[in-house]
């Protein structure tokens, strides 16, 4: 059977990237539409590293003011780049971006995401402002010498799935529900025998002293730092002795010591969960509204009605030291739970739509994944490129106050819009060919304060970038180029798959240093 | 749309410049075109602000780097094939190349130079064939072996060795074969006989690319806190206690395949044949199903027999690039090198840190003086070899121990041959003193982690 073959096949390819988004995110990559801009050094590699992880459906787009050789450099990349894996296939358009953006702007709406790479300003603009108008979510990309450049511009990417390096755990200690409730009563501490006093979850041994602590404290939970050793050490005298009176080894005991400080971190919705709830989209539903808002006025409800002012319960929690029965009989507390708290999400998703007649297909599994995720939830919103560009919304707080540092990464921003100036008024990037470069730092010098003037940007930016930027003559190294390249490739893959989180709003990488900023502008 | 009929002349100017990219055999010296070297030429031929001090512009810099100037990169994996093409398109045509491995169906994601048709065949061949077929006048020697089978005389022919590893053991290794080859005059270091070391590592979207001088920057060893030890599951969890579904996999894994050796007398269990993950998998799931625990999936068992590290093209591409930059820096002197290590992290946006590692003063491979160790005489031999294995800031393996005593060189432990450690296993248990070992005096360890023996001062506690 040829398809299930091509299945296995395919699974064994991509084993070691599905371990990271899952089948569920694979899947975005092989139904999504990339439209590439100027196959470069930088195009070709952001390409590669988007066709190696199985993107299927792809369109390079060239430049026609490159020159003819560009064009054709982007119909042999294609080529080369369909060679790479056999799963995709992609195609060229040779046609500029100005050109299709004369004759037929819609093009460009029926792509997933639109990579814009080496586009002089004005195309930039354009493109930007054609995407913008038809929410099309667009990476523009630069490396000029050794410097590289991003900018997000996406007016709202929603992201269930961050998968967070550090998060809390979301243990219910401080406030547990019924069931966990009626869990830890079925345990006895002082009546157990040895082996089962050390084999219970160090989560239980908490909520035990924990009980004691509230009834001898007016329900006051420990809260500084004397009444948390203080808790401590009440733990610390529940560890059974021998005949000796000697403690004997009990590991959980020294679990249940070591953690708790975060165990009695209070349970409540993260500020940034609350500012989401408190978003207009989130509370005037209409029949358009995205299914992501939709659950999240759900998750809303559920948390001022059955949740009592907490998220729906995660339903995880981490490995201790336990005989088998009693972590799994543990663990199913949550996971019920869990499972119940995202049924009742479910139910309120039903009936915010039964007024339009909708629904949301898989329902009960998107609940269930939506409170697993519920306290990292996440929404990123990037400027138009119009906003950025315009003497009105321009942000100056950020720039100024960067460049408090003259040579912070902004200093690198800067000076890509003063080459973009010098490009729109000599029709050329300074310093390509040796002699010019000298005379270049002049005429670049006064791009720079044109620049700096028309935005009313007091700062001061030294010589001598100006005169590294004559030297880098629009250079495309390589090296800069592979690194922007896996960098660009991977927020484009955020992008589409709604999985972990892309940046905000532009990235600068400084090859020089090796270092980078990621800025607001 | 603008995909209609090409007309004939530019197919043919596609074929052409195809041509160009993709060429068989290149001989160096008559495919050279118009521009090509342009990007670089920038770098080498200019003067700027920013340069190293040594840096003098000059249009010999780039014969240099195609003609002379000799780059080993180790690893042909991840890393070592985006190594490979970014080195190769920046200039440097003499490459050497070195990988002990196979290519597999799950490097296909990211090793981009192999196609499946390489599957089986060996990485640093497929490698070398590749890059030397598409990039004009590039030379890339493969060899297809592990580091620790080429000597002294292989590696001093180096300029910058640029390493895209998986294993700490190795990077040590390597680490301690160029301190090795160090000398020095009077005490003074003989700057000619430093190679620069450039490490790069990933693992998912995380990634470093560290610079090291060895004998004058920290070394692998001096950051050694850096890379924890992998952390294995208690025994007593997986034989009696299990509770997650990784538990299950160990114990079919360690406890039930060398019990019930399913494919045979001394067949070891092959993680890359599928037929022995299967049975893994099956006798995972019935070792679950006798505890109510789920999650033991085909792709969770596959996962922990194999140690498997999630990994992408991007974060590969990312590092790679990065330390492909500064072998062009340290190569061309046209910038100041990373002084000395950036922390990589895309997972949300991108951040990046970077900072000089420090040398530490009694570094177990670089500072050049015997480390104390405190015993009492009382101690037995066994809690010498645990420190040596334990200590975080050694890690070693299997460390073979060795002393004069009473004038002769004596073997107090060897675990590497049989009959050996036959015979010393005895003294694992015998006091210090017993074995006739003297306050002051000098313990010789030789390990895997270093191709150098490492001396020890054993300090007598009272």
């Amino acid at each position: 059977d040829t398809m299930a073959a091509t299945k296995a096949s395919k699974e064994q390819k991509y084993d070691r990237q599905l371990r990271l988004w899952g089948d569920h995110g694979q899947e975005t990559l092989e139904n999504a539409h990339v439209c590439l801009i100027n196959a470069t050094a930088t195009g070709t590699e952001i390409l590669k590293n988007l066709v190696l992880p199985g993107t299927q459906m792809w369109r390079c787009v060239s430049d026609d003011a490159a020159g003819e050789d560009e064009n054709i450099r982007a119909q042999a990349a294609t080529e080369l780049l369909q060679e790479l894996n056999s799963d995709v296939s992609g195609n060229f358009v040779e046609e500029s971006p100005d050109k299709l953006l004369d004759n037929d702007p819609e093009f460009f709406h029926r792509f997933t995401i639109v990579i814009g790479v080496q586009l002089p300003e004005s195309t930039c603009l354009r493109l930007g402002s054609v995407l913008w108008s038809a929410a099309v979510p667009f990476l523009v990309c630069k490396t000029y010498g050794l410097i590289g450049y991003m900018r997000l511009v996406v007016q709202e990417h929603t992201v269930i799935e961050s998968h967070p390096d550090n998060a809390l755990e979301d243990l219910r200690l401080d406030q547990p529900f019924a069931e966990f409730k009626n869990h830890i009563q079925s345990y006895d501490l002082d009546s157990m025998d040895k082996k089962d006093h050390s084999h219970t979850p160090w989560i239980i041994v908490v909520a035990k002293y924990l009980e004691k602590w509230l009834s001898e404290h007016n329900g006051q939970p420990p809260k500084n730092y004397n009444e948390k050793e203080a808790f401590r050490q009440c733990i610390r005298e529940g560890i059974l002795k021998n005949e000796n009176g000697v403690p004997e080894d009990e590991e959980n005991f020294e679990e249940a010591i070591k953690n708790v400080n975060t165990a009695l971190n209070p349970t409540k919705v993260p500020s940034a969960v609350e500012d989401l709830f408190n978003s207009v989209q989130c509370n005037d539903i209409t029949s358009q509204t995205l299914s992501f808002w939709v659950m999240l006025r759900a998750v809303k409800e559920f948390v001022l009605n059955e949740g009592n002012g907490s998220l729906p319960v995660r339903g995880t929690i981490p490995d201790m030291i336990a005989d088998s029965q009693k972590f799994i009989n543990l663990q199913n507390v949550y996971r019920q739970k869990a499972m119940q708290d995202a049924a009742t999400v479910s139910k309120h998703v039903e009936c915010l739509l039964q007024s339009f007649g909708k629904f949301i297909p898989n329902c009960g599994y998107l609940c269930w994944c939506l409170g697993k995720n519920a306290s990292f939830l996440r929404v990123v919103r990037c400027r138009s490129l119009a906003e950025e560009y315009s003497v009105d919304s321009v942000n100056k707080d950020e720039i100024t106050s960067c460049m408090d540092n003259p040579d912070s990464e902004m200093v690198f921003y800067l000076m890509l819009r003063a080459v973009d100036r010098f490009y729109q008024q000599h029709s050329r990037y300074p310093g390509v060919y040796n002699y010019q470069v000298e005379d270049d730092i002049n005429k670049l010098k006064l791009c720079v304060n044109n620049l700096l003037q028309e935005y009313s940007l007091n700062v001061n930016i030294k010589d001598d970038y100006i005169h590294e930027f004559c030297r880098y003559g629009a250079a495309e190294p390589h090296t800069v180029a592979a690194f922007l390249g896996g960098s660009a490739a991977q927020e484009a893959i955020k992008i589409i798959s709604h999985q972990f989180v892309p940046f905000s709003n532009t990235f600068i990488y400084n090859a020089m240093s090796q270092t980078s900023a990621t800025l607001q502008l | 749309m603008a995909d209609a009929d090409e007309p004939e002349k530019k197919r043919r100017r596609v074929v052409e410049l195809t041509e160009k990219m993709v060429v068989d055999g290149g001989d160096g010296h008559n495919c050279e075109w118009e521009g090509r070297w342009n990007h670089v030429k920038k770098f080498l031929e200019r003067s700027g602000p920013f340069t190293h001090p040594d840096f003098e512009p000059s249009t010999e810099s780039l014969q240099f780097m195609l003609d002379t100037c000799k780059i080993l990169v180790i690893g042909a994996g991840g890393l070592g094939c985006e190594l490979l093409k970014d080195l190769a398109l920046s200039g440097f045509h003499n490459i050497h190349v070195v990988d002990m491995d196979t290519i597999d169906v799950s490097n296909l994601n990211r090793q981009f130079l192999f196609r499946g048709k390489d599957v089986g065949r060996p990485k640093a061949d497929v490698a070398a064939d590749f890059i030397n077929s598409r990039i004009p006048g590039c030379c890339v020697i493969p060899h297809f072996k592990k580091i620790q089978d080429l000597d002294e005389t292989f590696y001093r022919q180096f300029h910058i060795i640029v390493c895209g590893l998986d294993s700490v053991v190795a990077r040590r290794w390597m680490n301690g074969m160029l301190l090795s080859l160090l000398v020095y005059d009077d005490g003074v270091l003989d700057p000619g006989s430093i190679i620069p070391l450039i490490d790069g590592g990933t693992e998912g979207f995380k990634g470093n690319a560290r610079v090291i001088l060895p004998g004058m920057t920290a070394c692998i060893d001096c950051t050694l806190e850096l890379y924890p030890p992998q952390v294995n599951f208690p025994m007593c969890t997986i034989a009696s206690m299990p509770r997650l579904p990784e538990h299950c996999i160990e114990y079919a894994r360690m406890l039930l395949w060398p019990k019930e050796k399913p494919f045979g007398d001394g067949v070891v269990l092959d993680g890359d044949d599928p037929e022995h993950i299967q049975w893994v998998y099956q006798r995972s799931l019935e070792r679950a199903a006798e505890f109510n625990i789920t999650g033991v999936t085909y792709r969770l068992t596959q996962g922990v027999v194999k140690r498997i590290i999630p990994a992408v093209a991007s974060t590969n591409a990312v590092i790679a690039a990065a330390c492909a930059t500064e072998v062009f820096k340290i190569a061309s002197s046209a910038f100041i090198p990373l002084n000395n290590y950036m922390v990589f992290n895309d997972v949300d946006g991108l951040y990046t840190y970077t900072f000089e590692a420090e040398r530490k003063e009694n570094c177990s491979a670089c500072s050049q003086v015997p480390l104390d160790m405190h015993f009492s005489p009382t101690s037995k031999l066994q809690e010498v070899l645990d420190y040596l294995t334990e200590s975080a800031s050694l890690q070693m393996k299997s460390p073979a121990i060795t002393a004069t005593v009473e004038g002769k060189n004596k073997t107090l432990y060897l675990q590497s041959v049989a009959s050996i450690e036959q015979r010393t296993r005895p003294n694992l248990s015998k006091t210090l003193k017993e074995l006739g070992l003297a306050d002051r005096q000098e313990l010789a360890v030789a390990d895997v982690t270093t191709p150098q023996t490492m001396l020890f001062r054993l300090c007598f506690t009272s």
